[in-house]
């Protein structure tokens, strides 16, 4: 306002000044370099007898410019003297009058981290008061506000952040300005928790606050982000031993993991007991559901976005935890103070070696172990330009005898990862990155014996190279592009023997399948106003594979509108195709997992997902958020094992017959229907917080191959899901964390009778006829409601000044549910004799737990 | 330090505790009726084999409950014949001659056992296939006492469309007796499109010199969907049988209880004597 009355006011002084006569046009020279523009504009009244009139707090007369003009007209000369266009004159004879361009617009950018680490924040919520203008910082921790010359507050929103607000800020050019903002949590008050008041809009998207990983209670202690994901609503529970996601009645291989940039396959150790996340290592965690962005593809039910810290640029850090089956260590420290860190995270397991501590013999003893690696290398090249060098490594293996790991003689699997990345301001509202990834995952069994050994194994390989463009506009809309490329290489089944001497093969088959993925998408983030929000995004996908070349058009709407008061609604529409497939044999577990391309016989998968849904934050002005869902989800050409098939008809694993030598035989594809609805509410409070999360759901498959071609409920379906987690902490030492969960049993088959079938006699066919087990229908029953409790307790204590000390004592499963794992038929008597009985097979019992974790 | 390796003893001694509890509700007890029938032109009694499943659970043995009483009948759109128990055969039979069988007619079976019925129909293929040539491979016919043929037989589809056929070789000896001669390739029931040829190989091992062969009937039938799809699942489910891990199968089935089979074919025949 005090800026236009000025304006208004110079104007006036000026038209009515009485010197209203025609300005010198032409015949200015001037040869400038490297001179204010204060001094260009003495020099011009010294040497051609003019005068500048103008506000010395509007104009900034400060910057150094060059010119290099003959005979030039003084319109040219103003020109190029204020060539970024936020200056206005009006020239009348020799005087020039100078004001802001009313209609210029200026960028606030920059990068947003935590203070104390330097660590990149993502997701900050940046805005302005009053309301022009906002956005959130994006992957890299990079935002961008663009607004018109004015007084603004600008406002940085985080969880578990302090608020942080530059006040009276008046921009009169494009502006870089890294902002740290303060953790809520420190030494004196190590109690406070993720703050986690910010409003959550939608049940499409998680932001998972990677502080409060640690305090859920989880299986021998072992802390694991998959676990808390399994938490929240629309997310299968109760899965017993096993941490594999199941989204909105989408498979557990359609899910896209990626780690900085690079796709993790298989993100578990222990056969899906823990996975390889325990969220100590990760800046952000992000799952979504629906309402995909354009930028991603490739999976059809969920991505769970994970980037590992980028580690401290300010200060050496160290954390340590001891637990019950695994230890950690992870160390983060700056290489130059404040322009470059490294961060390393690892954890090892000694299954082994406690198993054969306290086990009576060698025999008894389980060789199994696993480890992780993270790695992270962050440079600041300069204030535009930055390299980030990411990597990962994970093995498990499962010896087949005591004492020593030999790799030809066990099963195991691993995964690497690598990422280069190049993150390139081309200037405040243009930001792009480069990404350059290596990612691999194989699975191996392998026997020996004295005299041969065999191996087999089946894994994925894939580079790719991509580039991400966010272009961001005034206001809060935004562009989103971005291109790239992969090549896979699948080996579905990899077999080797050797014979004696282990030096001669006796048999080689490898089959490698090399296939291309490459999209390009465009995304526009379009939002008038605070309120309305529409996202219209359009990836372009390629899939070749041998001759094979698919070309599918996804198209992605989100819109979201906020009706103030807390109300909140939101609509989509995602299409995902998913070119590669995960064959695996449920029962089995990780040793059966084949990925496989699409190909001429095995289409490519592909979804289409709607979802509606609203939420209301603090009801009845309690800070208490309900939000609410409902989803539609149909795909074409799911991918399945025919009737009969197993996967070790394909693998050649000694002692079968190699019934299969192609993988199509055993694959079918058909339908799948998921519908559902979700519900979450939440508590947020100074000593006590939760949540429940409810899914009502149903999910249906349908192939020509299996079931006679009638439809099923997926082995996943589940009717009802519960999950409450609530948490208090009283004083600030102490807290006590518990979560309950609720699944109804998952759909299994079982055969009901048993009989002798006849042939027709011109066809006898060979052999023995076998007693055929009738099965009526596939998934027919349902195994018994999964419930289960677990507790913790946690003291947090600080040992001279500067290490946290945290001792968790937690309590799994605390009233002994034996929850299914698997049915089996066996016979009544231990030696094979006896009535058929069924038999329901569990494991984890009540198991309490003691971890210690260290943190400098 | 040492509470915390006994801990972490107890837990994972408590890991290792599988618990194992049975759940036989989880499964009511169901008895089902199983009726095959197969109808076609070559055979010379129609018959109809009917037992009942055996519950899973609490099955100590697993028995062939021959029903006997039971109410069997075929019929067509002008005729229905009821078929009685044959306490010989252990099946429901009539003569060939009491039946008239005839391609693209439907047939249907309908069994009555107390209080359950099951129903099944087919429609009774028009020959597709003929046997193009067979050929003995004499230089094996040798030895003293057991003597080997080695017969390549070649059938032609001749009709429009897709058939389902299979081949079969039987040799007839002087004593009347007769066997069907094992193939050398493990699937012989395939697919074959208009003027399309398959080639098998049967051998026939160690006959009894005694009883010498009189004839080669070489049979090529074409089945209808059902008799096709029933036979093929029972091949593959014989050979997944020792395959841990797999998936459940489900045996084709045109019954109203979704168990048996009415199937039906039609052959054309070539007859070869004397060997």
């Amino acid at each position: 306002m005090k800026n236009k009355v000025t304006r208004v006011l110079l104007l006036f002084f000026f038209i009515f000044s009485g010197f209203l006569v025609r300005a010198q046009t032409s015949g200015i020279t001037l040869e400038i370099k490297n001179k204010t523009i204060l001094e260009v504009m003495q020099l011009l009244e010294k040497d051609y007898a003019l005068k500048f009139i103008y506000s010395s707090d509007k104009i900034d007369v400060s910057k150094e410019i060059s010119m290099h003009i003959i005979n030039a007209s003084l319109e040219n000369v103003l020109k190029k003297m204020f060539v970024s266009g936020s200056v206005l004159w009006q020239v009348r004879d020799h005087t020039i009058l100078l004001y802001p361009n009313p209609n210029q617009l200026y960028t606030l950018s920059g990068y947003v981290r935590e203070q104390g680490t330097g660590e990149l924040l993502i997701g900050v919520m940046v805005g302005t008061n009053p309301v022009k203008a906002g956005c959130i910082t994006n992957a890299y921790g990079f935002y961008s506000i663009t607004v018109p010359e004015d007084t603004f507050d600008i406002l940085f929103l985080y969880l578990g952040y302090k608020k942080y607000i530059i006040k009276d800020l008046v921009l009169h050019e494009n502006t870089g300005m890294d902002i740290t903002l303060e953790n809520a949590s420190t030494l004196n008050d190590i109690l406070v928790k993720a703050n986690l008041k910010t409003t959550q809009k939608s049940l499409n998207n998680f932001e998972i606050p990677t502080l409060k990983i640690n305090e859920v209670p989880m299986l021998l202690g072992e802390k694991d982000i998959m676990r808390y994901i399994m938490l929240l609503p629309g997310i299968q529970k109760g899965n017993e031993g096993s941490n594999y996601l199941y989204v909105r009645g989408g498979g557990m291989d359609q899910n896209l993991v990626l780690m900085d940039d690079a796709i993790i396959y298989h993100a578990y150790h222990l056969f899906g007991i823990s996975s390889l996340f325990s969220g100590n290592e990760l800046r952000r965690a992000e799952i979504i559901k629906g309402g995909f962005s354009a930028k991603y593809g490739g999976r059809l039910s969920s991505v769970v976005d994970l980037s590992l810290k980028d580690g401290n640029r300010e200060k050496l850090g160290v954390e340590a935890s001891l637990g019950v089956i695994s230890s950690k260590l992870q160390v983060e420290g700056p290489l130059q103070k404040n322009k470059s860190s490294f961060f390393i995270s690892t954890r090892r397991s000694y299954i082994s070696e406690v198993s054969g501590f306290l086990a009576q013999n060698s025999e008894e003893a389980f060789n199994y172990n696993f480890y992780d690696l993270h790695a992270k290398l962050s440079f600041e090249l300069n204030a535009k330009n930055r390299l980030i060098l990411s990597g990962f490594i994970g093995n498990d293996f499962l010896s087949n005898k005591q004492g020593t790991i030999d790799k030809n003689d066990g099963i195991g699997w691993n995964n690497k990862a690598t990422t280069i990345r190049w993150n390139h301001q081309y200037n405040g509202r243009l930001f792009s990155n480069t990404s350059l990834v290596y990612s691999f995952y194989n699975t191996l069994i392998g026997m020996k014996d004295n005299s041969s050994a065999s191996n087999v194994g089946s894994g994925i390989q894939d580079y790719s190279i991509k580039h991400d463009i966010d272009y961001l506009l005034p206001g809060y809309s935004r562009w989103r592009f971005g291109l790239g490329s992969t090549r896979h290489t699948f080996t579905p089944k990899a077999y080797l023997m050797y014979s004696d001497s282990f030096t001669n093969f006796e048999q080689s088959k490898i089959t490698d399948y090399i296939a291309w993925e490459n999209h390009v998408y465009a995304e526009f983030d379009y939002q008038p106003n605070k309120k309305w929000k529409t996202i219209l995004g359009l990836r372009l996908t390629n899939f070749i594979s041998g001759p094979k070349f698919y070309l599918r058009p996804e198209p992605r709407i989100n819109s979201e509108y906020d009706f103030g008061h807390g109300w909140f609604v939101h609509a989509n529409y995602s299409l995902m195709n998913q070119y590669t497939h995960l064959v695996s044999s449920g029962s089995f577990g990780i040793t059966s997992d084949i990925w496989l391309p699409a190909s001429e016989q095995v289409k490519p998968q592909q979804s289409h997902l709607f979802s509606l849904g609203f939420n209301k934050n603090n009801m009845l002005q309690l800070p208490v958020n309900i939000s609410m869902a409902a989803y539609y989800k149909y795909i074409y050409q799911m991918v399945g094992l025919k009737d009969g098939t197993s996967l070790l008809s394909i693998l050649p694993i000694p002692g079968f017959n190699n019934l299969l030598n192609n993988w199509n035989e055993l694959i079918t594809q058909g339908k799948c229907e998921a519908y559902g609805t979700e519900l979450m509410l939440s508590k947020e409070g100074d000593h006590f917080s939760g949540w429940l999360s409810y899914t009502l759901s149903k999910t249906n498959l349908q192939f020509d191959d299996v079931n006679r071609g009638i439809s099923f409920p997926a082995t996943y379906d589940r009717r009802h899901d519960f999950g409450i987690y609530l948490s208090w902490h009283s004083g600030k030492h102490f807290r006590i964390n518990s979560t309950w969960i609720y699944g109804t049993g998952n759909a299994v088959s079982l055969p009901s009778s048993v009989y002798f079938p006849v042939k027709h006699e011109l066809y006898s066919g060979t052999g023995f006829m076998f007693p055929i087990l009738d099965y009526e229908s596939k998934n027919a029953y349902r195994m018994a409601a999964f419930h289960r409790l677990d507790v913790s307790m946690q003291y947090i204590s600080v040992i001279k000044k500067h290490w946290i000390s945290t001792i968790e004592l937690s309590v799994f499963n605390v009233y002994n549910r034996a929850n299914p794992y698997y049915y089996q038929l066996s016979n009544e008597n231990a030696d094979g004799t006896g009535k058929l009985l069924l038999k329901q097979i569990s494991f984890f019992p009540v198991m309490p737990s003691i971890s210690w974790t260290l943190k400098y | 330090m040492r509470n915390l390796i006994l801990i972490t003893g107890i837990c994972i001694f408590l890991t290792a505790c599988q618990k194992e509890q049975v759940v036989n509700y989880v499964i009511p007890q169901k008895q089902k009726l199983f009726a095959a029938c197969f109808i076609g032109d070559s055979d010379s009694i129609t018959s109809v084999y009917l037992t009942r499943t055996t519950p899973v659970i609490g099955s100590e043995n697993i028995d062939k409950v021959l029903i006997k009483d039971a109410s069997v009948q075929i019929s067509t759109f002008n005729q229905t014949i009821g078929l009685p128990y044959d306490d010989n055969l252990q099946v429901y039979s009539t003569q060939a001659n009491t039946l008239i069988i005839k391609p693209g007619i439907a047939y249907t079976l309908k069994v009555n056992a107390g209080n359950e019925s099951v129903s099944g129909t087919t429609v009774v293929p028009v020959p597709a296939a003929v046997v193009l040539n067979t050929k003995i491979d004499s230089t094996l016919i040798a030895g003293d006492l057991f003597n080997t043929y080695r017969i390549e037989t070649t059938c032609l589809q001749t009709s429009a469309g897709r058939y389902p056929i299979r081949l079969a070789a039987i040799m007839v000896f002087e004593d009347s007796g007769k066997v069907e001669l094992t193939a050398e390739e493990t699937n012989l029931l395939f697919e074959m499109e208009q003027n399309s040829s398959k080639t098998v190989h049967f051998t026939q091992f160690g006959y009894d010199i005694f009883s010498k062969p009189v004839r080669l009937e070489i049979i090529a039938l074409t089945t209808d969907e059902a008799y096709y799809k029933y036979h093929q699942n029972i091949e593959k489910y014989k050979l997944n049988f020792f395959i841990p891990f797999g998936e459940p199968f489900f045996i084709y089935s045109n019954m109203s209880n979704k168990i048996g089979i009415t199937g039906s074919y039609s052959t054309s025949h070539v007859t070869m004597y004397p060997l």
